[in-house]
């Protein structure tokens, strides 16, 4: 299968072209993909009650029902103006993919976009270290912690100076309060998701990254794409968004169910 | 004046009292607040039960810019998720009342409105809106 290197103003990213967004300098910024294997006897989460799935015909209709009535996810995150993350010189695609997801399942929710504080959490979690790590690590902390606001903590400062009671207490306001993990790799169950509109947090083994899963698109071999919101600002793709091919797109997956609503 | 004229002015008196408008009688709001306030109650992991056009009814930003518009805000509050710290009090008022099947929905603007099922298509949503937009 042949794919065209765009689509609609976003990279598509294929077998043909994987190697030139591996750690690739965007806005004057080498940007890191630092994903680690998620380690043996790391917790686990519940795995969520298969999804029914749809034939390609039947998935296909239902994306163009959801973006005729303009009630898909990414209608839905274009109109309330939610933007990606950046995750600038850090290694912590794997906490900014998470907290997006998060900001996204807040946002579904109807409250007002408040932009969450990634490096907050990551900070707290590595002790202030600029390290990889995976996504049941920050699933995890954010269920038991929550994160800050930005405007408490900006992104990018990996000082635990920065913590303080208020920080803590305004983190417990924003905190995750159900995941479910997905069949490791399912496109299917993937597809599923996207069609109920759950933003999925997806580790992927060949990019050592995290991003975050939000809705199709139709590529012109008729092949289905997997678009995604990366983590390395609004230059990189269009808006901060690519697209990923199915042999790019199988990896570690996560729902983020619910939030606490504030 | 006769003693039932008497009685029929009474009733209409207190119907007045209570409701504003004879209108208000029709759509007497189970959760009465000041402005426009929807709130649709769900399961959030329970969203693969529910048929496609009501899922899209929920999501619809149309509907959203139609509230939007009117000034007014939308909850989408899962029933599975604790809610009491959610901060807005006429959404805690129209979570605590009873939800026998979902997702349902309820609306209020300014003491008008009602609660009931999640309508089945985005246009059904926008005309039940629409009734208490601007």
């Amino acid at each position: 299968m042949t794919y065209d290197s765009s689509h609609n103003g976003m990279p598509v990213i294929s077998d043909d072209n994987a190697d030139q967004f591996l750690n690739p300098v965007v806005d004057g910024v080498m940007r890191m993909c630092s994903a680690m294997p998620q380690p043996e006897g790391a917790p686990g989460f519940a795995a969520v009650k298969p999804l029914k799935t749809f034939s390609r015909a039947d998935l296909i209709a239902r994306i163009k029902q959801q973006q005729a009535t303009k009630s898909d996810l990414i209608s839905i995150l274009d109109s309330r103006s939610v933007p990606v993350k950046d995750q600038g010189r850090t290694n912590y695609c794997w906490i900014y993919g998470t907290v997006h997801s998060m900001e996204i399942a807040y946002s579904l929710q109807g409250e007002d976009f408040v932009p969450l504080s990634a490096t907050a959490a990551g900070v707290m979690i590595t002790g202030g270290q600029n390290r990889g790590g995976y996504i049941g690590e920050a699933v995890q902390y954010l269920g038991e912690h929550g994160t800050c606001p930005q405007s408490m903590w900006p992104e990018h400062n990996l000082s635990l100076r920065n913590n303080s009671d208020a920080v803590e207490s305004a983190a417990t306001a924003n905190l995750l309060t159900e995941w479910n993990e997905l069949p490791y790799g399912d496109l299917d169950q993937l597809d599923a998701a996207l069609a109920l509109n759950y933003p999925i947090a997806a580790e992927l083994p060949w990019w050592r990254h995290v991003i975050v899963f939000v809705g199709h698109t139709l590529l012109p071999n008729g092949e289905l794409g997997r678009v995604i919101d990366n983590s390395w600002g609004s230059r990189w793709g269009k808006n901060g968004r690519g697209v990923l091919t199915p042999e790019k797109a199988r990896g570690r997956m996560y729902i983020p169910v619910s939030v606490k609503p504030r | 004046m006769t003693s039932r004229t008497l009685a029929a002015v009474c009733l209409l008196l207190i119907v007045l009292l209570q409701f504003g408008t004879v209108g208000g009688l029709l759509h007497s709001s189970p959760v009465p607040g000041e402005g426009l306030h929807v709130a649709i109650l769900w399961e959030s992991g329970n969203r693969g039960e529910i048929p496609p056009g009501q899922l899209d009814a929920i999501f619809s930003t149309e509907v959203d810019d139609l509230i939007k518009a009117s000034g007014g805000a939308k909850f989408l509050m899962d029933v599975a998720t604790d809610q009491r710290s959610e901060s807005d009090e006429w959404a805690r008022r129209a979570f605590a009342i009873p939800h026998p099947s979902l997702p349902m929905i309820v609306i209020d603007r300014n003491g008008r409105g009602e609660a009931g099922p999640v309508p089945t298509t985005v246009d059904g949503m926008k005309k039940l809106v629409g009734k208490y937009a601007k």
